[in-house]
């Protein structure tokens, strides 16, 4: 055992039975992390390992992980990230959702590399884990409470001689709201997959750090060479100080005027995340087609710049008190803003509202009141509810009104009308609350139409339950592709076309292809061997990033400065090349496929919503006729990830080659 | 204790990454000082002197080595 | 001598390689690139441009193997 304390990782994980309050700490072989890495790869093993097939997600059976990183801890940069892991309740499917914050060091120093509950509480409870170990305390008291009065109440509950590192949920998991996140560091949102309903319903409220265990690693001085020559050319990069918001729009414009590849330093990319954070594209989204508008069915000339220019982040960032960092991050993109004016003394201040809170509460919505989405960041992140989720909601229940299919009778009478803030606010409230209308609403969109009626389900957007990220995949197919195939569909971060442009990861692992200067962008809406191969590429990458805790925005500066594969050897003292990396991601990506498929899931029913493939095309805008074929696209994929191309289930050459067979991980299927 | 070295931090090289303020055992450290960049992030200070122990794990955690005992 | 240049989207990208690799004879300047790109002067307070990962003047003399990078804006969020 003693080998794993100068590897990274703990070697062990904690897994808490809440129906009969005990404890059990597994040993973890260092094959295991050799093969899935930590992270979202070892919360997919567990799963895999202790779930018992065809679970209730939100019964007694269901497990949730909170697992942190293989670099986290080790002196490596952007690699802060946490994942809650589970059986997602909205698809059925594996269910992860990523955060950031100062949770995922704590997990490691409290001596695990993830901490996993099976069972149900009989009443709410929380989990403290110090150096003495873990107990679980009665958490009745703070059942009700929003997830920044959770955390508030905890501080004053318990005396510890390092900070609290606190994730809670909020009311909206509590009554089980299925599209529930878990928040920490006062509204840092692990938002997806419904998440925060599952720790809702077992009934537990929050799990609270304290730990200072040591985490060592095999070389952390070559760590530390790492950080050093990437801090270097990140602190080199900064917007000149004329460079405004208002410019943003124009460059949005320039980025579409052209339909050739061209190759990008994403480490320059940097120095406007650390200027606006991800709002640098509020409206830059917009006049580029990216952002959706109006349900997304609209366009730039639906929501033109006297709309837009509210969301200007110079704007946003005019509330902006400080800057807010995930441990370990020398980017910086959060953000902490005082609203105590905007919403009248109701809250002091909110998280800087992220692009997608943004563009689901503005643009989506033809929402153009900067102030009320303030307010619904803050109601969502104290609520504990996802804002992707509950923008694209609200989005197809104002289409529906707009059809006339809902009447005021049904809403309670609110009305509906596109843009209508006051409305929006009310109805964000409700779904929190799980009161009124708000109650069909609390779901995410599939519940919603089904609730509503069959014809409403062409306007629910979401693939297999999940409402996708503010990114259109007009814009960028081979995100679309990600949309689709992921055993975690709807997710914006698992990659894209512009994203792997970014990565230049080409100059690592030796058969991904380069993009060439010149290439023609519109050759990725075709079914092309290409594309197949770029986006199975972008999955086994993601896979090592989220099995590390590293950060996107890290990911997207490129690899070629962000050296994540000489991170892992420095940290492990292992010499995996990057191809070796490579196959981890297949296999991590494989396994959560093959837990999909175990629990049912067709993966052809996660296509998205043919509206995002451009059935039927816009008909205005920079996406105007833009389409390509979904089906023949999540072919592609299948085939490069080494699924069956039809079904999408892993075929049993590749199961074999990954080396399956040998982990004694029995009934993993095959087609 | 008042004796014994405590960290120094040089802000030159310092990149306000948090590491050492999550690091620290006893949380002495806390990120709050936002006027040494144009971006207003939030750099660390040794606010509990007298808590602190001088055990240098923040200063070996430093991945700038920007932390030194005095 | 030959330069990798990362150049935004708006460039003349004629100069450039399939690598986005430039030639230039010895002793070339950074304002020797700005020009064969033709930068769009209305353009030029949201461009930055760094040589190595450094912010230098137009004068610079620039050699053989460095890196020059405009800057992009990415999606993300």
């Amino acid at each position: 055992m003693r080998g794993n304390f100068l590897k990274g990782y703990c070697g062990k994980i904690l897994m808490v039975d809440l129906t009969n309050s005990t404890f059990d700490e597994i040993s973890i072989p260092d094959t295991i992390y050799e093969h899935f890495l930590s992270g979202v790869g070892l919360g997919a093993y567990i799963l895999y390992k202790y779930l018992p097939p065809g679970a209730d997600p939100l019964g007694p059976d269901n497990i949730l992980g909170f697992v942190s990183g293989l670099l986290t801890g080790t002196g490596s940069f952007m690699t802060g990230r946490w994942l809650a892991v589970t059986k997602s309740p909205l698809t059925g499917g594996f269910g992860d959702a990523n955060c950031g914050g100062t949770f995922s060091p704590a997990l490691k120093q409290s001596g695990y590399d993830g901490i996993f509950f099976k069972g149900q509480a009989a009443t709410p409870k929380m989990l403290l884990i110090d150096n003495a170990g873990p107990q679980l305390r009665d958490a009745a008291d703070l059942w009700g409470l929003d997830t920044v009065e959770t955390e508030a109440a905890i501080n004053q509950m318990i005396t510890a001689n390092k900070k609290l590192a606190i994730a809670a949920i909020g009311p909206a998991g509590e009554h089980q709201s299925l599209i529930a996140g878990i928040s920490n560091d006062g509204g840092r949102m692990a938002a997806r997959s419904g998440v925060g309903t599952v720790m809702g319903s077992k009934k537990l409220k929050a799990v609270v750090l304290a730990g200072s265990k040591m985490i060592r690693s095999h070389d952390s001085l070559a760590i530390k060479a790492i950080s050093q020559d990437y801090a270097k050319k990140v602190k080199a990069a900064n917007l000149p100080a004329m460079a405004t918001g208002a410019m943003l729009p124009m460059m949005g414009r320039s980025m579409v005027a052209t339909d050739k590849a061209i190759p990008i330093d994403g480490m320059l990319s940097t120095a406007i995340i650390k200027k606006w954070g991800t709002g640098f594209t509020n409206t830059m989204g917009i006049t580029m087609g990216d952002t959706p508008v109006k349900n997304w069915k609209g366009s730039v000339a639906d929501f033109p710049y006297r709309n837009y220019r509210h969301m200007n982040p110079d704007r946003i960032q005019k509330h902006e008190t400080k800057k807010y960092h995930c441990y370990s991050c020398v980017i910086g993109c959060g953000g902490v803003c005082d609203i105590s004016g905007i919403s009248k003394g109701r809250f002091p201040h909110t998280h800087k509202p992220e692009y997608e809170t943004v563009a689901a509460f503005g643009s989506l919505l033809l929402n153009q009141n900067r102030d009320s989405i303030f307010i619904i960041n803050e109601l969502l992140n104290r609520g504990g509810m996802d804002s992707i989720s509950a923008g694209n909601t609200i989005a197809f229940a104002m289409e529906c009104y707009e059809k006339g299919w809902l009447s005021q009778e049904v809403t309670g009478g609110l009305d509906l009308t596109w843009g209508n803030a006051p409305a929006i606010i009310t109805l964000v409230e409700q779904m929190i609350a799980g009161v009124g209308f708000g109650a069909i609403l609390q779901h995410g969109v599939k519940k919603a139409s089904a609730i509503l009626g069959i014809e409403s389900a062409p306007l629910a957007i979401h693939a297999g339950g999940q409402e996708p990220g503010m990114h259109d995949p007009r814009l960028d197919p081979i995100l679309g592709i990600h949309y689709c195939c992921d055993p975690t569909p709807g997710r914006h971060t698992i990659g894209a076309g512009s994203y792997y442009t970014y990565m230049r990861i080409w100059e690592d692992v030796s058969w991904a292809p380069k993009v060439k200067l010149g290439e023609d962008k519109n050759d990725e809406y075709e079914a092309t061997n290409q594309v197949g191969l770029k986006s199975m590429i972008n999955a086994c990458i993601k896979q090592i990033l989220d099995g590390s805790g590293g950060c996107f925005f890290a990911l997207v500066s490129g690899l070629n400065h962000f050296k994540l594969f000489d991170y892992l050897n420095a940290a492990t003292g292992w010499q995996k090349t990057a191809n070796e990396y490579m196959t981890i991601g297949l296999r991590m990506q494989t396994l959560r496929q093959a837990f999909n498929i175990r629990e049912g899931i067709n993966p052809r029913d996660f296509k998205m919503n043919q509206r995002l493939g451009g059935h039927p095309p816009l008909t205005a805008g920079p996406l105007k006729g833009k389409h390509f074929n979904i089906d023949e696209m999540m072919s592609i994929h299948y085939q490069f990830m080494g699924w069956d191309k039809k079904t999408g289930i892993p075929t049993k050459t590749a199961l074999s080659d990954l080396g399956f067979c040998d982990l004694e991980m029995e009934g993993v299927t095959h087609g | 204790m008042a004796d014994k070295k405590k960290p120094v931090i040089d802000y030159e090289s310092c990149m306000a990454c948090g590491i050492c303020a999550g690091d620290c055992p006893l949380s002495c450290i806390a990120l709050r000082k936002t006027d040494i960049d144009r971006y207003q992030k939030a750099y660390p200070v040794l606010d509990e002197y007298y808590r602190c122990t001088g055990c240098t794990r923040c200063a070996k955690a430093c991945p700038m080595e920007a932390i030194g005992m005095m | 001598m030959k330069i990798q240049v990362y150049p935004p989207p708006f460039a003349n990208l004629s100069v450039l390689d399939e690598d986005g690799m430039m030639v230039l004879p010895p002793g070339a300047r950074l304002a020797t690139v700005y020009r064969r790109l033709k930068i769009p002067l209305l353009l030029q307070p949201l461009v930055i441009c760094h040589v190595n990962y450094q912010r230098v003047k137009l004068s610079t003399q620039l050699k053989d193997g460095d890196v020059i990078s405009f800057i992009l804006p990415l999606a993300g969020g």
